[in-house]
C-alpha cells in the first residue's frame, strides 16, 4: 500500500494542488514511495518503513535511485534516532521543547514516516475531555437505537488503536489531569474499554502514541509520575548555531513560498542572517561576539517566529516592493514580534536597537528602518 | 620461535579480553610489555593482592623528584591483565619500551611539567575515517573491542594498521622508542623463548614485527645499535602510586585519556549482551539510592530502546553512547549516572611493601595511624586536640598543609571558637599524590619535608604577614625546628619594618598563634617576646600613623585600633591596661580624623578606662557647634562601630546624639545626612527598633535585641558559665539582676 493511498487521510489525496497546506504523507508522498521501494530492511509490525527509513526520511539526503529526499528536521540526528527507536520498541514518545522548535513538526512528520496517517490528532487544551480522546456518540441514534457500534463516533486514539496507526497528542500538559489519567490505560493496557457494547477494542500492532509538551507549560498540568512512565522523552533543542538556523528558515522559507505561492524572491540570505541574528541575540540575552548583555524580551523569538517574519516580509517584497527582500520588509516582522509585551519588551527593543543594531557594520539600514518604525 | 605482536589501544576493555584469550592460547613462555624497561623490577607486583588499580607507575628523577613520568593502569588495561596472567604463571615478563632514565634526561627543558607521551598521530581516527565513521573512539569499539575474540582481532588490527602507516615517517623519539622495543624482542628471541608475546599499542606492530620482509622490513640489527648508540640518562627511581578513575580521563603518561573509565570497567566486567540490562540495573539502583524513582518496566524499557537503537546505528552491539541515550529517554537523572557509573569513582591501593616514594610511604603510615580514610569524597573531620588521635590527625592535615598539599581543608566547625577544637574537610584528590612525589626532595618524611618547605618559605619571604603566617603554621603543625627560626626572622623583619599599618595587621594572627602555642602546650616563650616587642613598637608608633588619613585610611585604622585591642585581650597583654589606654587618649585629645577618635573613645568606653561621664564629655564636644558637622558624623560612626547597642544600653549617650542631630541646622543636617545613614543603616533592624522605641519614650523591652521573654532559668545556667569563664566565683543570680536595668 502506498503512503498516500492512506484511507486515513482525511482530504485525501489533492491531485489539484488546492490544499493550502497538504499533510506530510501528501506532500511528500513521492518520497516516502521511493523510500519504501528501496527499503529492504525489517520493518516493525505495522511499520510502513523500517526505523533506518524513517530516520532518512526526517534528515533527508540523496537516496541510492537519485531521489533526493528533503531534510525535514534540521538538528542532531541521536535525538532523531533515539525518537525513532523508541516508537519500535512500542514505548510513547514524549517530544518536548520550549516553542517553536519542531515538536509538532516531527510528530507530524513520524506519524507520516510511519503509518502513512498523520491525522489522527488530539489537540490538548483544558477542555478536552476523554469523549474526543477516545470515542463519542452518535446521539441521535444512540436515542433511536440504543447503544451500537453504528452509534459510536470513535476518535483519534479508538482509531489509531483499531488501524494499527501513530497517534499524535499536541500539547498533552495542557489537558486536565483526568483525560491524562485516561491515556495511561491505554497506553500500559493497549485496549479501549467500551462499557457501554460490553466490548473493548484492542490495539493492532503499529499503534502508538506521540505527544508534545511545551517546556514554558510545565506546571500547567504537570504531567502524573504514572504517564511520565509510559513515554520516553526526547528534548528538542533550540538549534546549536546561528547556521543551523539559518538554515532551518531558509529551507521551510522557500517551503512556504512554494506552498503560498509566493513569487521568486532573491537576495534573502541577508535579511534571513539578520532575523535569526537578531532573535538568536535577545533569545539568549547576549550579542554573538559575546561582549554585551541585552535584556531578554518576554517573547519566545522562536525559529518558526523567524520563519513567519521572513515569509511575511517576502510576501511584502514581492507585492508591495521591488521584489527584492529588503530590511524595511522584516524590520516591522522583527518589532512585532519581539515586543509583545509593550513596557518590559519595547525597553529590551530600545536598547538593544541603539547599543547593538545602530553601531553593527552593514546593519544602517535595518537601523534606520527600525527607527521609522517610531515615528 | 613464534611473535606474537597484540596490538592493543592502552586502556581497551575488549582488547583486554582479547589479550587474555590469545595468552590462553598461545600459552607464552614471554610477555613483552609496551612499558618503560625500569620499570620492570616492580612489575611483580601485579596481581599481589595489596596493589588494587586503578594505579600508576611512577618513575622520577632521584635528584629532582617533581621530574616525573606516570602510566596508569586500570584492571581493564591490556598490560595490567597481561602481567598479571604471566606474574600468576611465573611466566617471564620483559617491559621493553625506552627506559624513564632516558626519556626524562630528555626532558631537560620542561623541568615543572610531568612528562606525556608526544602525541602520536590518530592512527585510529585515520582508520575510523577510511571506513566512513567520524567517531574514531566508536569505530574502534565496534571493529576490536566489542570482538573480544582474540587471534582474529589482532590480525585484523595489524592489517590495518600496516596500511595506515604506509608511508609514514615516525619523529625522532618515536624511532628510538621503536628500536628500543626491536631490540628486547630480538634479545628475548635469543634467550631461547619459544612463544613470546608482545603487548604494545596497536600503532607499534607493524614495526615491531622483526620476521617481515621486503617492503614490510623493519630496520636492520645495526641500524637500530645505531639509533640507540650513547643516549644520555639520568638516575630514576620507580614506584607504584594509587590512581582514580576521574584522574584516568585526563591525558597522561601512556595512552591517551579514557572518557569513560567506569564504563571500560562495567564492559570489561561484564562482556555480552546481558553487560547492558546490567549497566541498567546499577544505574537503577544508583538514581533510587539518590531518592529518585527507577521502576523495572523503565529498566527493560531502556534496555530496549539502547538495543534498538544499536540496531538503527547499524552497530553490532549496544556501546556507551546508546546505553547514555537511552537512559536519558528513560529516566533523567544522568549526572549522577554519569559522574558514578560511566567515570566511576573507584580509587587504587598500593601495598606498603611496595617500592614507593620514601615520603610517599611516611604519609600513608601517618593516614592509617591517624584513622582518615582516602577517599575522593569530601567527609567532614572533627579533631580534638586533648586526644593522643586527635592531634595526630592535626599534625598530619596541618603538616600536609605546610607541604603544600591541601588534603583537609580547615572550616569553621562547630568548635572553631574553641581552640581544641578543630574541624577538616578531607578529600583525596590523585594530583596530591602527584604533588607529594613533587615535594619529596624535601625530605623523607612528613616532619621534615614540612619543616624544609616552612623554612624555606621563611627565608624567602619579606613581608610581616607572609612570616607570621609561616610562624602559624609552624606552630599548629608543631614543627619545633620550623618554629625557632620562624621567629627569628619575623622578630628581624618586624624590628625593620618601618609600616606600623602592617604590624597592626598582623596582630590579630600573632595572637592566635600565641594561643594555639599555649593550647598545644609548646613553649612559646620566643614568640612571646617578638610579639611584646611589636606592642612597643606599634604603641610608639601610633600617633604618627594615625596623623593626616583620609577617609578610607580613617577607617581602616578604626578597624585596625579594634583588632589591636582584641588581640591585647585575647593575649591579657599587659600593655593593655595602661600603655594602650594613654595612646589611645592622646588620639582622643589630639587633632585627628573623626573617625579614629570616635573608635579610640569607643575603644577607651569598652574597657572602662573612662567613665561614662568622660565619654559623654567627648562625644557631645564632638558633637557641638566647634566641630563641622561632618566631622561629628565620622565620630559617629567610629564610635558606635556598626552598633547600635551601646546607645540602648546608656540612654545619655543617646540623648547627646539626639540632641546633637535636633541642633542640626537645614543644611548642616543635609551635610550629614548619609554619613548618618551609613551608621544607622548597619545596624540590626531589631537595634533600630529598639532605638526608635527609646527615642519616641516608649517603655522598651530591657531585653537587648534577643526577644522579649527571658526564661530566667535558663539564662541563670548560661550566666553560671559566662562566670566560669571569667573565672568569678558561681552565685546564685537572682532573675531580677539577669535583666539590664530599665532604660531612663
Ligand atoms: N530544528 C528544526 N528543523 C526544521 N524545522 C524547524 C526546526 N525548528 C523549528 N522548525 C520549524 O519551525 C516551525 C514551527 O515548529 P512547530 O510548530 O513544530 O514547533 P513546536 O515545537 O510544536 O512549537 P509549540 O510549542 O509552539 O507548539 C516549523 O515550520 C518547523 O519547520
Ligand atoms: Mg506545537
Amino acid at each position: 500500500m502506498s503512503p498516500t493511498a492512506s484511507p486515513a487521510s482525511s482530504t485525501g489525496p489533492d491531485p489539484l494542488g488546492e490544499v493550502l497546506r497538504p499533510h506530510a504523507e501528501d506532500q511528500y508522498a513521492h518520497e516516502l514511495v521511493a523510500l519504501a521501494g528501496l527499503d529492504d530492511r525489517e520493518r516493525p509490525p505495522g511499520w510502513k518503513l523500517s526505523p533506518w527509513a524513517v530516520v532518512r526520511y526526517l534528515l533527508g539526503g540523496e537516496l541510492s535511485d537519485g531521489t533526493v529526499v528533503t531534510p525535514k528536521y534540521v538538528g542532531r540526528q541521536r535525538l532523531v534516532e533515539i525518537a525513532v527507536a523508541t516508537l519500535a520498541t512500542d514505548r510513547a514518545l514524549l517530544l518536548l521543547g520550549v516553542p517553536g522548535t519542531a515538536k509538532t513538526w516531527v510528530s507530524e512528520h513520524l506519524a507520516a514516516a510511519i503509518s502513512g496517517d498523520s491525522t489522527l490528532l488530539v489537540q490538548g487544551t483544558a477542555g478536552t475531555t476523554e469523549e474526543t480522546l477516545r470515542y463519542g456518540w452518535n446521539y441521535a441514534r444512540l436515542l433511536a437505537e440504543g447503544p451500537s457500534t453504528a452509534a459510536l463516533v470513535p476518535g483519534p486514539v479508538y482509531r489509531g488503536m483499531e488501524r494499527g496507526a501513530i497517534v499524535r497528542v499536541e500539547e498533552l500538559t495542557r489537558m486536565p489531569a483526568e483525560v491524562q489519567d485516561a491515556l495511561v490505560t491505554v497506553l500500559s493496557e493497549k485496549v479501549l474499554p467500551v462499557p457501554e457494547l460490553d466490548t473493548e477494542i484492542a490495539a493492532i500492532r503499529g499503534f502508538n502514541v506521540i505527544a508534545t509538551a511545551n517546556d514554558r507549560d510545565r506546571g500547567v498540568n504537570d504531567l502524573s509520575s504514572a504517564l511520565r512512565r509510559r513515554f520516553n522523552t526526547v528534548v528538542l533543542p533550540l538549534p546549536a548555531t546561528v547556521d543551523e538556523e539559518i538554515d532551518i528558515v531558509r529551507r521551510r522559507v522557500d517551503e512556504l513560498g512554494v506552498a503560498l505561492a509566493l513569487p521568486e524572491v532573491p537576495a534573502a540570505a541577508d535579511e534571513i542572517r539578520r532575523v535569526v541574528t537578531v532573535f538568536r541575540e535577545l533569545r539568549s540575552g547576549l550579542t554573538e561576539d559575546e561582549r554585551t548583555s541585552l535584556k531578554v524580551p518576554t517573547g519566545t523569538l522562536s525559529t518558526a517566529e523567524a520563519i513567519s517574519v521572513v515569509t511575511n516580509g517576502i510576501a511584502l517584497a514581492a507585492h508591495f516592493g521591488d521584489g527584492r527582500l529588503r530590511p524595511t520588509d522584516v524590520a516591522a516582522g522583527i518589532v512585532g514580534a519581539v515586543v509583545s509585551d509593550p513596557v518590559h519588551d519595547s525597553v529590551a527593543w530600545r536598547e538593544y536597537l541603539e547599543a547593538v543594531v545602530r553601531d553593527r557594520d552593514g546593519w544602517g539600514d535595518f537601523y534606520e528602518a527600525c527607527r521609522a518604525l517610531d515615528s | 620461535m613464534t611473535v606474537h605482536l597484540l596490538g592493543i589501544r592502552h586502556h581497551g576493555p575488549g582488547s583486554a579480553r582479547s589479550v587474555l584469550a590469545m595468552l590462553d592460547s598461545v600459552q607464552p613462555d614471554a610477555v613483552l610489555v609496551e612499558l618503560p624497561a625500569d620499570v620492570e623490577p616492580v612489575l611483580r607486583w601485579i596481581g599481589d593482592t595489596g596493589l588494587v588499580p586503578p594505579v600508576a607507575l611512577l618513575g622520577y628523577v632521584v635528584a629532582e623528584p617533581a621530574r616525573a613520568a606516570f602510566a596508569p593502569l586500570a584492571s581493564f588495561s591490556p598490560e595490567w591483565q597481561a602481567i598479571a596472567w604471566a606474574n600468576a604463571r611465573d611466566v617471564t615478563v620483559h617491559a621493553i619500551d625506552l627506559p624513564l632514565a632516558v626519556t626524562l634526561a630528555r626532558s631537560r627543558e620542561a623541568p615543572e611539567e610531568l612528562v606525556s607521551e608526544p602525541a602520536p598521530p590518530d592512527p585510529i581516527r585515520d582508520l575510523a575515517a577510511a571506513a566512513g565513521d567520524p567517531d574514531p573512539e566508536r569505530w574502534w569499539e565496534d571493529v576490536i573491542e566489542h570482538r573480544g575474540d582474540g587471534a582474529p582481532a589482532f590480525e585484523a588490527v595489524a592489517e590495518a594498521m600496516t596500511t595506515a602507516r604506509h608511508g609514514f615517517v615516525p619523529a625522532a623519539a618515536e624511532v628510538q622508542r621503536e628500536a628500543h622495543m626491536r631490540r628486547a624482542i630480538r634479545a628475548a628471541r635469543r634467550a631461547g623463548h619459544e612463544r613470546i608475546v608482545v603487548i604494545c599499542g596497536a600503532w607499534h606492530v607493524p614495526a615491531l614485527d622483526i620476521d617481515a620482509s621486503g617492503a614490510l622490513a623493519v630496520p636492520a640489527i645495526s641500524v637500530d645499535a645505531a639509533t640507540l648508540r650513547a643516549m644520555p640518562k639520568t638516575k630514576v627511581a620507580v614506584a607504584w602510586v594509587p590512581w582514580t578513575h576521574e584522574r584516568l580521563t585526563a591525558r597522561s603518561g601512556y595512552g591517551a585519556g579514557v572518557d569513560s573509565p567506569g564504563w571500560y570497567h562495567h564492559v570489561f566486567d561484564h562482556p555480552g549482551e546481558e553487560g547492558v540490562v546490567r549497566f541498567f540495573v546499577d544505574a537503577a539502583r544508583l538514581v533510587r539510592s539518590r531518592g529518585g524513582a527507577a521502576s523495572p518496566d523503565e529498566l527493560i524499557a531502556g534496555t530496549r530502546l539502547a538495543t534498538t537503537l544499536a540496531a538503527l546505528r547499524g552497530r553490532p552491539r549496544a556501546g556507551l553512547a546508546e546505553v547514555l541515550d537511552a537512559a536519558g529517554a528513560v529516566t533523567g537523572g544522568l549526572d549522577v549516572v554519569r559522574r558514578d557509573l560511566v567515570i566511576g569513582q573507584a580509587i587504587g591501593e598500593v601495598p606498603d611493601a611496595a617500592p614507593q616514594v620514601p615520603l610517599a610511604r611516611d604519609v600513608a603510615k601517618l593516614q592509617r595511624s591517624a584513622r582518615i580514610p582516602m577517599s575522593d569524597q569530601v567527609r567532614t573531620v572533627e579533631v580534638d586536640l586533648r586526644t593522643p588521635i586527635g592531634r595526630r590527625k592535626s599534625h598530619l592535615l596541618h603538616r600536609l598543609v605546610a607541604l603544600g598539599i591541601g588534603w583537609g581543608v580547615e572550616v569553621e566547625g562547630r568548635g572553631s571558637s574553641g581552640t581544641f577544637r578543630e574541624t577538616w574537610e578531607v578529600c583525596w584528590d590523585p594530583d596530591l599524590s602527584v604533588r607529594l612525589i613533587e615535594r619529596a626532595g624535601y625530605g623523607t618524611t612528613l616532619e621534615s619535608a614540612a619543616t624544609a618547605r616552612l623554612l624555606e618559605r621563611a627565608g624567602a619571604s619579606t613581608g610581616i604577614a607572609e612570616l607570621v603566617g609561616v610562624v602559624e603554621q609552624a606552630l599548629l603543625s608543631e614543627l619545633p625546628g620550623a618554629v625557632e627560626p620562624s621567629i627569628d626572622r619575623l622578630a628581624r623583619v618586624a624590628a625593620t619594618d618601618p609600616d606600623v599599618g602592617q604590624l597592626l595587621d598582623a596582630m590579630p594572627a600573632l595572637a592566635a598563634a600565641l594561643r594555639y602555642g599555649d593550647v598545644r602546650g609548646t613553649d612559646a616563650e620566643s614568640l612571646r617576646r617578638v610579639v611584646d616587642g611589636i606592642v612597643v613598637r606599634i604603641l610608639a608608633g601610633l600617633r604618627a600613623a594615625t596623623r593626616s588619613l583620609d577617609d578610607d585610611a580613617a577607617g581602616v585604622m578604626a578597624e585596625r585600633l579594634s583588632a589591636l585591642h582584641g588581640a591585647l585581650a585575647v593575649l591579657d597583654h599587659p600593655a593593655r591596661r595602661s600603655a594602650l589606654p594613654s595612646v589611645l587618649v592622646e588620639l582622643v585629645t589630639r587633632a585627628g580624623h573623626g573617625l579614629v577618635q570616635g573608635r579610640a573613645t569607643r575603644l577607651l568606653h569598652d574597657s572602662g578606662n573612662w567613665s561614662v561621664d568622660s565619654v559623654q564629655r567627648r562625644l557631645s564636644q564632638a558633637l557641638s557647634g566647634g566641630t563641622p558637622p561632618a566631622r561629628g558624623a565620622a565620630f559617629v560612626e567610629g564610635f558606635l562601630a556598626g552598633s547600635g547597642s551601646v546607645l540602648v544600653h546608656d540612654a545619655e549617650l543617646l540623648a547627646v546624639l539626639d540632641g546633637w542631630v535636633s541642633s542640626l541646622t537645614g543644611d548642616a543636617f543635609d551635610a550629614v545626612i548619609v554619613l548618618l545613614r551609613r551608621t544607622f543603616g548597619a545596624f540590626e533592624a531589631a537595634e533600630r527598633r529598639q532605638l526608635m522605641a527609646v527615642l519616641m519614650g516608649l517603655g522598651v523591652e530591657r531585653t537587648i535585641g534577643f526577644g522579649v521573654d527571658v526564661d530566667p532559668t535558663r539564662s541563670a545556667s548560661a550566666l553560671a558559665t559566662v562566670r566560669h569563664m571569667l573565672g568569678l566565683p558561681a552565685v546564685a543570680v537572682a532573675a531580677s539582676a539577669v535583666v539590664p536595668e530599665p532604660v531612663s
